[in-house]
């Protein structure tokens, strides 16, 4: 049947898939600001270096491909997975690392699967599991974004040498050098500093939230979240991303942590600050939201939220990685079909039968 | 470290204070969103821009009668046989050219004069199917044929103004093109209330909000009639907010009537379907396969109940119809009353629209069809004429699903798009059946709302054609394997099953080696062979039967 559709943007007004996609990106630059502020020039580093990369990558594959370029390479989605990659690793990783990453991210997890929208795992999260799989020592030095005080010491011709021109090994002592230098314990994020240091039993809480000696690790962490967390909330009033899976994904993740707080007591600190740590926010707005890999039904949604938030704070609180949200969101991304299956919705009149 | 303390403890009281501003922020959207929800009452839909100007309902606009008409004849009425008239036999207005098959209504000529050609012709872009063509040209006079008339409705029984209204052509004109005789008679006994719908939710289109405005007087008689032929108790007259002149109008009609009542809706897209109107006024959901008269409710469209009026008081068949006629920018606007059979280029010419710029397209702007072929006459139930101009779909190119739900969040059935789309494209038919393709009302709203600029329709009208057919076929190998088997049982008991297939093809070999040396044209040999195999087995089945009547 010959039928050719009508669409005209006098009756009603859509988003085409690159806006929607620019909005995403312009969404993540409150966060990358706040970043800025605090870790200088090398986030913008990595961040370019990872976009680059993807986007040649995604320029090489589509030709190879043999697809139209006009459609596929104009929707951004490869922008957005490179900055998303470049904000998850260590701001002073080698330049290296940002490249290997953006090649699993673009075409081991989206392009052989079949392109944009096709993919099962998320590609940024795929990228940044199989990086932190495979450098697992280059990955977890945190040390660099938790010692504020060392990172302003530095300079930009200093950042530029470290990520360009050294060798692994001159890499790996420099690491150490710089650990013996600062008087903090290195190799991890705040929470898993936390876990290590105090396992206290608490008697009163509003006393303890403020007892850690090293409150000034994590306060950063608190702002670069809560700029991510204004920009998920312009998102979801653009009505780009479903509210209902971030939010049930904090909501998960902070009740297991307020059950862990007041009840089993592995970790110590006060459940709400324990949202605003690490790369969650960033996570439940920017990565866990991502339309391709997420459940398209309204309780498979809830579902798959819950199932994240429930699975960050396992991870955190028994398994070995401090960054628990790249290995529970592509957990969570193996269930989708299953959850849509189980959660279709009943159609007209099915209900009343 | 006190100060720093001390400094954190202010920080966390203003961000505290600020989260609780915000937690009450959502609170009152979500709040709102619900309530919004509860007082439309319909899932999904799109609040699209209504794109009508009240100027253009308020006058009717009439145009000279055309000199050729083409009236479109489905293709099944040709087999029958039930086209009455002859090329070259004069009609006169209101005579009926071809009598009813099944679900096909008898058509009637809209205009007196001769009839010139009975031709065939494909459309594409019209179900690509044949139709035969009648061409009938008009000599300008409209004479008429005497008709019956019952403007007393109310000494006949209602089987006879149900064969009146069958006869006088009346199909439902809000796009369906279901008998309403047919309708009429499945819910006798059954509804017990009747719901008129006058909301075209479509953009663009006027015409019904314009036969309101000028003739409620007379949709209140259609209604009556209705009313007395079902002895329905209360009438629901469904009308959109922003049509106030017509609401205004109707409210007046309906004084002296304590049981009619009319409800102003709100303005979303598939409001206008029986379905979601039923939604919206009784907050009921009809049952998955069946019809609204499992719930006593009978719907009809305002045309639809017009011109059973006019049919049954003043005796016209159904021959004319308005037709909203509009630009993309609104520049032009009007209603047209029109005969049916009406060749659109012809209405073109006469309102000096410049056509040759623009595609034309037939129906509202979601649903709607693109014409090639400007020959094309009006049809009963096409309601809109839209023109657009030709460059509108050129930078919109189909990329891949993201699966952002943005349509099975505004499908009025509750269906899964991106589902059934994957499946549909993958040839899953299984799978689609599943997820219930068949339920699809093809609104259109999927592909309105996809940021991709996928043709979802297109994917599921393939699909839906392609089960239809897998049906057709499991249905016709079940019927012929039972015949088979019927035929084979027969057989057994005569006993006569080894004899006709030794006998009858030896016959026939020999019989036909002589003729085909005889003649070298392979044609003519390939007729006769038929012809003669024809023979052949008349003669046999003859024998089997005369064999059979001996047994017995």
């Amino acid at each position: 049947m010959d039928y050719r559709y009508i669409k005209i943007n006098d009756i009603y007004i859509c988003r085409s898939t690159n806006n929607i996609m620019l909005l995403a990106i312009l969404a993540t630059i409150p966060g990358v600001i706040i970043e800025f502020y605090y870790f200088k020039i090398a986030v913008l580093i990595q961040i370019f270096l990872s976009v680059i990369s993807s986007i040649i990558f995604e320029f090489i594959f589509l030709k190879l491909r043999k697809k139209n370029l006009y459609t596929f390479f104009l929707d951004y989605s490869s922008v957005l997975t490179g900055i998303l990659l470049g904000l998850s690793l260590p701001i002073l990783s080698p330049w290296w690392i940002s490249i290997v990453g953006s090649f699993f991210s673009i075409i081991v997890a989206k392009q052989l699967y079949g392109g944009l929208g096709n993919n099962i795992f998320n590609p940024a999260m795929s990228g940044y599991a199989i990086l932190s799989i495979s450098f697992p020592i280059l990955m977890t030095n945190w040390s660099f974004q938790n010692n504020l005080a060392l990172l302003n010491m530095l300079n930009v011709s200093d950042m530029m040498s470290i990520i360009f021109f050294t060798d692994l090994e001159d890499y790996y002592k420099m690491m150490s050098k710089f650990s013996e230098m600062s008087n903090f314990i290195t190799q991890s994020t705040p929470l898993e500093q936390m876990r290590i240091q105090n396992r206290s039993i608490v008697t009163n809480i509003t006393s303890f939230i403020f007892s850690l000696e090293n409150i000034d690790i994590y306060r950063h962490w608190i702002l670069i979240n809560f700029s991510f967390f204004s920009g998920g909330i312009f998102l979801l009033i653009k009505k780009i991303i479903c509210w209902r899976v971030p939010f049930s994904f904090l909501f998960s993740l902070f009740i297991c942590c307020s059950l862990d707080f007041f009840y089993f007591k592995h970790i110590n600190i006060f459940p709400l600050i324990q949202l605003f740590l690490g790369s969650t926010m960033m996570g439940a707005f920017f990565i866990a939201t991502d339309p391709v890999t997420t459940s398209i039904t309204k309780i498979g949604r809830i579902i798959f939220g819950s199932f994240i938030g429930i699975f960050i704070w396992i991870i955190r609180v028994f398994g070995g990685y401090p960054d628990a949200i790249s290995f529970s969101i592509l957990l969570a991304n193996s269930v989708v079909p299953l959850i849509d299956y189980y959660t279709q919705p009943y159609i007209y009149g099915k209900k009343t039968k | 470290m006190i100060t720093l303390i001390n400094n954190f403890k202010q920080h966390l009281f203003m961000c505290v204070n600020f989260v609780w501003v915000l937690i009450r922020l959502c609170y009152i959207h979500v709040k709102k969103i619900i309530l919004f929800r509860k007082s439309r009452d319909l899932y999904g839909g799109i609040e699209c821009i209504s794109m009508k100007t009240s100027k253009s309902s308020s006058r009717l606009e009439y145009i000279p009668i055309p000199k050729k008409i083409f009236i479109l004849v489905d293709d099944i009425i040709v087999l029958q046989k039930k086209i009455i008239v002859d090329v070259g036999q004069s009609v006169l207005l209101g005579q009926v050219l071809s009598l009813g098959y099944k679900h096909i209504a008898p058509i009637h000529s809209p205009v007196s004069g001769i009839v010139t050609k009975i031709s065939q012709k494909k459309y594409n872009f019209f179900l690509n199917k044949r139709f035969s063509i009648i061409n009938i040209r008009s000599d300008g006079k409209d004479t008429k044929i005497d008709s019956i008339l019952m403007s007393n409705y109310k000494k006949f029984s209602p089987d006879e103004i149900i064969q009146l209204i069958y006869n006088s052509g009346v199909v439902g004109l809000g796009g369906a093109g279901f008998l309403s005789s047919k309708k009429l008679q499945y819910s006798i006994g059954n509804a017990h209330t009747l719901v008129v719908n006058a909301a075209e939710s479509e953009p663009y289109i006027t015409s019904d909000d314009c036969l309101i405005r000028n003739f409620a007087q007379e949709v209140i008689q259609g209604c009556q009639i209705i009313v007395w032929i079902l002895k329905i108790k209360c009438v629901l007259i469904a009308i959109e907010d922003d049509k106030n002149i017509a609401y205004i109008k109707i409210k007046k009609e309906i004084k002296a009537f304590p049981n009619y009542k009319i409800y102003k809706i709100k303005r979303i897209y598939p409001s206008g379907s029986s379905k979601q109107l039923i939604k919206i006024l009784f907050n009921k959901e009809v049952p998955l396969g069946k019809h609204s008269t499992s719930l006593g409710i009978v719907v009809f469209n305002v045309s639809t109940i017009f011109s059973i009026k006019r049919a049954v008081i003043n005796g016209e068949p159904l021959i004319e119809r308005i037709v909203t006629l509009s630009d993309r920018r609104l520049s032009y606007q009007k209603n047209i009353l029109v005969r049916v059979g009406t060749p659109i280029n012809y209405i073109l010419k006469k309102c000096n629209i410049n056509y040759k710029d623009n595609s034309v397209v037939i129906g509202g702007p979601i649903t709607g069809l693109i014409i090639d072929d400007l020959s094309f006459p009006i049809l009963k139930t096409s309601n809109n004429i839209l023109c657009l101009e030709l460059n509108f779909m050129d930078n919109r190119l189909e990329s891949p699903c993201i699966r952002c739900t943005a349509c099975s969040r505004t499908c009025p059935m509750r269906l899964l798009p991106e589902q059934l789309y994957f499946y549909s494209k993958s040839f899953d038919h299984n799978k689609s059946r599943e997820y219930h393709i068949n339920e699809c009302i093809e609104c259109g709203i999927c592909e309105q709302v996809c940021p991709s600029n996928i043709p979802l329709l297109r994917y599921f009208r393939k699909e839906k054609l392609k089960l239809n057919e897998i049906i057709f076929k499991e249905n016709m190998s079940k019927k012929f394997k039972k015949l088979f088997v019927s035929r084979q049982s027969r057989l057994n008991s005569s006993g006569l099953i080894n004899e006709n297939i030794i006998y009858s093809s030896n016959n026939l070999d020999r019989v036909l080696d002589k003729k085909v040396v005889c003649n070298t044209d392979i044609e003519y040999i390939t007729i006769e062979k038929s012809q003669f195999m024809r023979k052949k087995e008349l003669e046999e089945s003859i024998a089997r039967a005369k064999l059979k009547r001996n047994i017995e």
